[in-house]
């Protein structure tokens, strides 16, 4: 036998001992597996129940969508020149923009009316995500509806809506944290990109600032020139 | 009482029909036949009691839910090694992202390069060895030299052929000899 050989002998005799386990918990195991049966026909109901009501919504921003950029439209003298917005010095009003002329004012109103609905359906939803997140209950229900939200925050950027400043400003901060989400979504399992998401909320006041944007959006915002 | 051999599979055509007809206590049957085999290389390969719990219900809950797609053309315990050390790497993997976020990793010394010239010693640094080889090369080791599955049963489990098996347990031992080299003295 040559040295390797005996030397490989001795090896699989200590290796026996290797990370030995204890006895097999296998009653508890079994629990658990019935457990999560359970639990994952429970959440497969719900999450069914989940998909119609996010739909339901998915429909409702599209609808807002349409009819903000009809209203625009049907505001707007035939043949008038495109909008002309000039940017005021945040703080001037709520949103920190004028619209000049009549047309471009109806038309920006349209635009910007339909993102603090969107932007008011994004707060619901970081609300509800950070709910769920301190209750341990993201998983990939929340992916189609982060996702749909991205979407549509990307369209907003690209819409006149993001001439406003401060509009511009939280529709980028939303999209941030949108794409964490949705990024997060795909793998739930890594729950310490949970808490760079949330701290990530936290240190941008991402909240509060679509707070103050949704309600400064809403009819008596708009009745004292906010929008 | 039935005896169940995991890897002779004799009884299990008739009870994996019984579980996919919905017969709780077939399931049951099924599990426990197998439980330990499986239970036992999640932990040899985590050295944690939970995540080896947890490798473990994965593994069993994944073969559940996928039953309908065995198609008997190998043993069922084969299958499910299939499952479970798809399900133990991906989760050593994950561990490591885990620590590597979380460790200096230079801090960490050389692994099995220990000076101690006793039994105890070579076994704890054979542990350490062990611990320091690629999970792929330390799957082939712990199942071939700690567990005892034959190339046959590795190969099968782990998607690669018998002659891999075999080159990876042979990368593994040279590694181990290089890194015990301080007690070859010894054993010659």
């Amino acid at each position: 036998m040559s040295t390797d050989d005996r030397f490989d002998e001795q090896i699989r005799a200590a290796a026996s001992g290797y990370r030995e386990p204890p006895e097999t918990p296998r009653e508890a195991m079994w629990e658990r597996i019935q457990a999560a049966r359970a639990g994952r026909e429970l959440r497969e109901a719900a999450a069914r129940r989940r998909r119609g009501r996010w739909m339901r919504w998915g429909i409702g921003i599209a609808a807002v969508l349409v009819a903000g950029i009809a209203v625009g439209r049907l505001s707007a003298p035939s043949g008038s020149p495109a909008p002309q917005v000039a940017t005021t010095p945040a703080g001037s009003s709520p949103t920190g923009v004028a619209a000049t002329g009549p047309a471009g004012a109806g038309q920006l109103t349209a635009y910007r009316l339909a993102a603090a609905e969107h932007l008011g359906r994004v707060e619901a939803f970081l609300t509800l995500f950070r709910r769920e997140a301190e209750a341990g209950r993201v998983d990939q229900d929340l992916r189609a509806p982060a996702r749909s939200l991205l979407s549509e925050t990307r369209l907003f950027q690209a819409s006149p809506a993001a001439d406003d400043p401060a509009l511009r400003e939280v529709l980028g901060d939303v999209e941030l944290v949108l794409a964490q989400i949705s990024r997060y979504t795909e793998q739930p399992s890594r729950r310490q990109d949970l808490r760079f998401i949330d701290e990530g909320m936290e240190q941008r006041g991402v909240l509060l600032e679509l707070h103050t944007v949704v309600t400064a959006a809403r009819p008596t915002g708009l009745a004292q020139g906010a929008l | 009482m039935s005896i169940y051999i995991p890897h002779g599979g004799v009884h299990e055509p008739e009870l994996i029909e019984r579980v996919l007809a919905g017969d709780a206590a077939a399931e049951r049957e099924l599990y426990d036949a197998h439980v330990d085999r499986i239970y036992r290389l999640a932990y040899r390969m985590t050295g944690e009691d939970d995540l080896a719990q947890d490798c473990a219900q994965d593994a069993f809950l994944r073969a559940f839910e996928r039953l309908e797609e065995f198609r008997g053309d190998s043993a069922f315990g084969t299958w499910l090694h299939t499952v479970a050390t798809s399900v133990i790497l991906n989760a050593l993997r994950k561990r490591r992202r885990r620590w590597k976020r979380e460790v200096d990793m230079e801090k960490v010394g050389p692994m099995g390069r220990r000076e101690p010239k006793s039994d105890v010693g070579l076994r704890q640094s054979l542990h350490a060895a062990i611990d320091g080889l690629p999970d792929k090369y330390r799957m082939v080791f712990v199942m071939h030299e700690v567990e005892g599955y034959t190339h046959r049963e590795i190969g099968s489990a782990l998607g690669i052929e018998v002659g891999t098996s075999k080159a990876q347990l042979s990368r593994a031992r040279a590694r181990l000899r290089e890194a015990l080299a301080v007690y070859a003295g010894e054993v010659a």
